[in-house]
């Protein structure tokens, strides 16, 4: 058994706009991520380059300043270029990571190799204010072999990126510096990037809201194109075919275009028209007589149950009555056993003027023959002065009969004809007002289901058949007893 | 008897499966990474030295650790005939300096590592011209200097400098201190 989960309903259109909006926060964002990251990227490529370069024209400096013992020149250029470049700081450590030139230690270190008194000591360290080595990048600069050590560091106020450049203990460098070492010292450089990461944050911020914006107008244009163009059309059709479900063929869906969603509520449309004209049909035509139409059935012997009704004295009451009268009247009395033989699943095969032509199929068809003869009786009854008190009679039989069409190329009828037709016809005009006859073929079949009983049997001559007939008086059981 | 039918059954079925496994296994191997060839011939001891003696002073770079120089063949026959003026050498040129654990390595010990340089102008991780190279005698491995490191030291060989005949006329050496020319 199937189980049938709650789950909640989700219109076309709100699923339209989840696809749409699923598609661009993914898409738009992918690209959003990618223009900010190649933005930072090319930001960074570009400051290490400036930096890496900016780092190699010190070097040439201070190995050119520091070769004839200029330090203090070497120290006033770094000190203007930071002038001409307040984003730009300059260090320069010695290999140990202290601040260079912060003491006379180098300047008694040359004078001892050289063995000369050739520099003076100074009173006053020649850089000063310099920021001291990062202990963790420091290092990798010294190392062997000694290398440049870009990195970024940050603090509440600013953002820096930094290079430690190592000062190789050139050969030329030797004849003052000595030859035990291989780095002389480290040149670093720093350059304050605070206004280019604001400006690359404020890009990213205005890119991040276009896109959110870029999202929602796309999300909304699209899916307002989406909701015209697919959502509405097959709501409409859906519209269409819950009317079509409830019994009301009078739907239209409005077509406009030629796409699938044209297409598909056309087809409906003449789905709709079909089913309507079926419908309409049904009214003048017979179940079986649709159903052989569609299947194209061919002529053949099926055992059957017949029930025919007429109204006793009709034709006196026509010559008595007015036209609209009658006819009112006669329509309201076929109207109500045509429902009530529906009811009991039989066909009405044709109305005969006042006359009902009923057929039943299957094992118990019988029984429910009989019980529909019952209620048709009881309705008329019931309706009395509805139905200006006019009287029906019935006639059942049943056995095998010849179904197929039977007509002319212009009208016909998908009936049956046969012997058990013609006794059911014969009993219908030998019953008197109110009465339902009952062949015995009939009564057997229908066994004695309750509600009904059958009083009888009894024996009657019909035109047409041969010798006595055995028949019965089917009555509601309460009037049997 | 049932073992005797089972058995070449089993092995039927298993010797396929590991013939496959081992085809795959050749493939993948195949497709590694291949073992680099080493730029390093191996037979630089028997090359020509442009210092007779073993370096083993102090320079920055190398410390006080001995230091034996070889000069490969086409170095030497291009020194040779380029007299003592502007030099530069042709590709090919290999230059391998023997790094000793000491300064005064025992007769027979090996070096520990060997600082090479290859000439080879059209390599991407050359500079100046050079390979930088240093090769671990332990491990084999060879590692290249792709920083700026040997280039800056050895660019003082192409001005006067405190080694050798110390280049007394500032001529381009291609960065050689000790440079394959008979005399020197």
């Amino acid at each position: 058994m199937e189980t049938m989960r709650p789950h909640r309903t989700t219109t076309l259109a709100a699923k339209i706009i989840r696809i749409l909006v699923i598609a661009l926060t993914v898409g738009l964002g992918i690209a959003a991520l990618m223009f900010g990251l190649v933005l930072t990227s090319s930001r960074q490529e570009v400051t290490r380059e400036s930096l890496n370069q900016e780092a190699a024209m010190l070097q040439t400096a201070i190995e050119n300043f520091m070769l004839p013992g200029e330090a203090p020149i070497a120290v006033q250029f770094f000190r203007e270029i930071e002038g001409a470049n307040p984003k730009v700081r300059i260090s320069l450590f010695r290999r140990n990571g202290e601040i260079a030139f912060s003491d006379n230690r180098t300047i008694q270190e040359v004078n001892a190799n050289i063995r000369r008194e050739k520099f003076a000591p100074r009173s006053s360290p020649a850089l000063e204010m310099q920021m001291p080595a990062d202990s963790v990048h420091f290092p990798k600069a010294v190392s062997m072999p000694p290398q440049d050590v870009f990195f970024r560091q940050e603090d509440d106020a600013a953002v820096y990126i930094k290079i430690y450049r190592p000062l190789i203990n050139l050969p030329r460098c030797t004849a003052c510096h000595g030859s035990d070492h291989t780095i002389r010292g480290v040149i670093g450089v720093q350059f304050d990037v605070s206004s280019f990461v604001r400006s690359e944050n404020l890009a990213l911020a205005s890119g991040g809201a276009g896109f959110l914006v870029l999202t929602i107008i796309l999300a909304a244009a699209l899916g307002s194109i989406m909701n015209r163009g697919v959502a509405a059309p097959v709501a409409a059709i859906g519209k269409v075919c819950e009317r079509v479900a409830q019994g009301d063929f009078g739907g239209v869906v409005s077509v406009r275009g030629n796409d699938e969603i044209a297409r598909l509520g056309r087809q409906v449309n003449d789905m709709v028209r079909g089913l309507r004209e079926r419908s309409e049909l049904t009214k003048y035509v017979s179940a079986g007589t649709l159903g052989a139409i569609q299947d194209s059935q061919e002529p053949k012997r099926v055992r059957k149950t017949l029930l025919f009704t007429d109204v006793r004295g009709f034709t006196s009451y026509t010559g008595s009555h007015d036209p609209e009268r009658v006819v009112g009247i006669l329509n309201k009395l076929l109207e109500e056993q045509s429902r009530i033989i529906h009811e009991h699943q039989g066909d009405v095969d044709k109305f005969v003027g006042d006359e009902v032509v009923a057929v039943f199929s299957g094992e118990d068809s019988p029984a429910r023959a009989c019980s529909a003869a019952l209620a048709i009786m009881a309705a008329a009854r019931k309706g009395g002065e509805a139905y200006d008190g006019l009287a029906l009679g019935a006639g059942i039989a049943c056995g095998e009969v010849i179904q197929g069409m039977i007509g002319s190329a212009r009208r016909a009828d998908f009936t049956v004809i046969g012997a058990s037709v013609n006794i059911a016809a014969r009993l219908c005009g030998l019953a008197k007002p109110g009465q339902i006859l009952v062949a015995r073929d009939a009564r057997d079949a229908a066994g004695t289901p309750p509600g009904f009983s059958f009083r009888g049997p009894f024996k009657t001559a019909l035109k047409g058949v041969e010798g006595p007939s055995v028949i019965y008086l089917l009555e509601p059981e309460g009037d049997a007893s | 008897m049932r073992t005797a039918r089972h058995v070449p059954a089993a092995a039927a079925a298993i010797l396929p499966a590991c013939a496959t496994i081992l085809a795959v296994l050749a493939v993948l191997s195949a497709c590694g990474p291949a073992t680099p060839k080493s730029r390093v011939p191996a037979d630089w001891t028997s090359w020509r030295k442009p210092v007779d003696r073993v370096l083993n002073y102090t320079i920055p770079g190398h410390g006080d650790k001995a230091r034996v120089i070889y000069v490969n063949a086409p170095g030497w026959e291009y020194a040779g005939g380029a007299g003592s003026g502007r030099l530069e050498f042709p590709e090919g040129t290999v230059v391998v300096k023997e790094i000793y654990a000491s300064g005064s390595p025992a007769p027979g010990e090996k070096p520990v590592t060997l600082d090479v340089m290859v000439k080879a102008p059209g390599d991407p991780d050359a500079r100046g011209g050079w390979l930088w190279l240093v090769k671990d005698m332990a491990s084999g491995k060879e590692t290249v200097i792709t920083t700026n490191f040997c280039q800056a030291c050895h660019a003082n060989a192409n001005s006067s400098h405190p080694y050798g005949d110390r280049n007394p006329g500032g001529a381009f050496r291609d960065y050689l201190y000790f440079p394959p020319i008979p005399g020197t």
